[in-house]
């Protein structure tokens, strides 16, 4: 019971406040409250303060927040692919199946679980070697715009051609980020001899280090390969720099379909 | 067909196709249905750890599959919300503990102070505005850890038990310690 002239402690009135009471004591604070004026300014002055804290938190961080259209679609095609795996390594009869069944009628069965363990087996490890790599033939040579729309710094043409030309080490994608792109793109742990995370728009035409604008594009096994793609940044940046491209075009053209973009540019069809 | 052939091809039919309420299995809807509620909390919960948007983004969709695996073995469905927040937590402890190993640079996590305020202050409304926030995050900070943690739990509407349970806290130590937080981002905001 609460006498009038008590006042809450401050611990009392954020719990009220966030309805963490017990019914009677949440009743008890109320009854005081409604009596009580040093008490409720007190209350107010806490609301206060929790909604500046709250105010700036979310202004902080809710523009650091990527799209979420982009990770529901990563995260479902990770757990469908996930689901289908395990189903692939499910076993063919539960232990509480073999137990209802006779030793009589288990004999046969055995002997034709044994038989087939080495063949199915097999298939398993050939199947889950299969699912660690995914083969470079099937990584496509357009990045999924969905994953990888390509993200630019607000630079001019001076910045991306007076002397400002990336350095090797802002070139460079740490390490996470990449694995990050390889898992986006279902390839994670390949080797890097097979793939390069590429930037979709380079740096040198102002193309930013963010999962937005990079993919694993494959060096070997097709003609568009990760070679061609960088003969075709050095003609754009060339063109851009003596004024006969202007940035955004080209930014966006890379961006959009860099294959167009190749025989656009280079003007051939057959590259290298 | 082959299990890559047939992850190409699905790959490629879900992003075809908007994501719907009728696509997939019901363990897959269920975990999008929660995905969507609940990744712009978590996202936000692990970038106060100082982690950059990506690496992030990544423990975010690690949880998200864990938890589909424990709801796929039927486990406990009690309290996802508090499920998804501590494993997040852990992962992102892990992701730090990582990254300090390699040497790595953490980013302060409350930075850009002037950014985000609104833009139709007077320039002295501004810089005051600026001011406050600026002392506001510098406590925020300077708390300790596990105040901090327990303070972003409960803007992200996580209630005491909740946060008690991410913890490993008691309730009473929740209460206490949301109550020291607040008393000193009332000093900050006083003096």
């Amino acid at each position: 019971m609460l006498y009038k002239d008590s006042h809450l402690s401050d611990a009392e009135l954020l719990s009220a406040a966030d309805g963490e009471l017990t019914a009677r004591r949440q009743r008890q604070v109320r009854a005081h409250l409604e009596t009580c004026w040093t008490c409720r300014t007190r209350m107010a002055e806490l609301e206060k303060t929790i909604s500046r804290f709250v105010t700036n938190y979310r202004s902080v961080f809710d523009p650091q927040l990527p799209p979420g259209d982009g990770a529901t679609r990563r995260l479902l095609a990770r757990v469908t692919q996930h689901s289908s795996s395990e189903v692939n390594h499910a076993p063919f009869f539960s232990m509480a199946m073999l137990l209802r069944l006779r030793w009589a009628a288990l004999t046969p069965l055995l002997l034709f679980v044994l038989l087939s363990a080495g063949l199915f087996s097999r298939k398993i490890f050939e199947s889950s070697s299969r699912r660690d790599m995914r083969p470079i033939a099937e990584t496509p040579i357009i990045p999924d715009h969905h994953l990888t729309p390509g993200e630019a710094a607000l630079l001019s043409k001076t910045d991306v051609c007076e002397g400002n030309r990336q350095k090797e080490q802002e070139r460079r994608i740490p390490e996470n980020l990449r694995q990050a792109v390889l898992a986006e793109y279902g390839v994670k742990g390949a080797p890097q001899e097979d793939y390069e995370v590429d930037f979709l728009i380079t740096p040198e035409l102002g193309g930013s280090t963010s999962l937005r604008n990079l993919w694993p594009q494959p060096y070997f096994g097709r003609t568009w390969n990760a070679r061609v793609k960088d003969a075709l940044e050095e003609r754009l940046h060339t063109l851009v720099c003596s004024g006969d491209l202007d940035l955004s075009t080209a930014q966006r053209e890379i961006a959009t379909n860099w294959v167009d973009a190749y025989q656009k540019y280079v003007r051939t069809d057959n590259p290298m | 067909m082959t299990n890559s052939s047939s992850h190409a091809a699905l790959t490629e039919r879900l992003l075809a196709t908007p994501i719907s309420a009728d696509h997939g299995s019901e363990g897959e809807e269920e975990i999008v249905e929660l995905f969507r509620r609940l990744r712009n909390p978590v996202l936000r919960y692990v970038l106060t750890f100082g982690i950059a948007a990506h690496d992030g983004e990544e423990i975010v969709q690690e949880v998200f599959l864990a938890l589909f695996e424990h709801l796929r073995r039927g486990k406990s469905r009690a309290n996802l919300q508090g499920w998804v927040f501590r494993v997040g937590h852990n992962l992102a402890l892990k992701h730090l503990e990582r990254a300090r190993g390699k040497n790595a640079v953490i980013a302060p996590p409350f930075g850009c102070v002037e950014s985000h305020i609104d833009s139709s202050l007077n320039p002295e409304e501004l810089f005051a505005e600026a001011q406050r926030r600026r002392k506001l995050q510098a406590v925020l900070e300077a708390l300790p850890e596990q105040d901090r943690y327990c303070v972003c739990l409960r803007a992200e509407g996580l209630r005491y038990r909740e946060i008690a349970e991410v913890l490993g806290m008691s309730l009473g130590a929740v209460c206490l310690s949301l109550t020291r937080s607040l008393a000193r981002f009332e000093r900050a905001d006083q003096e």
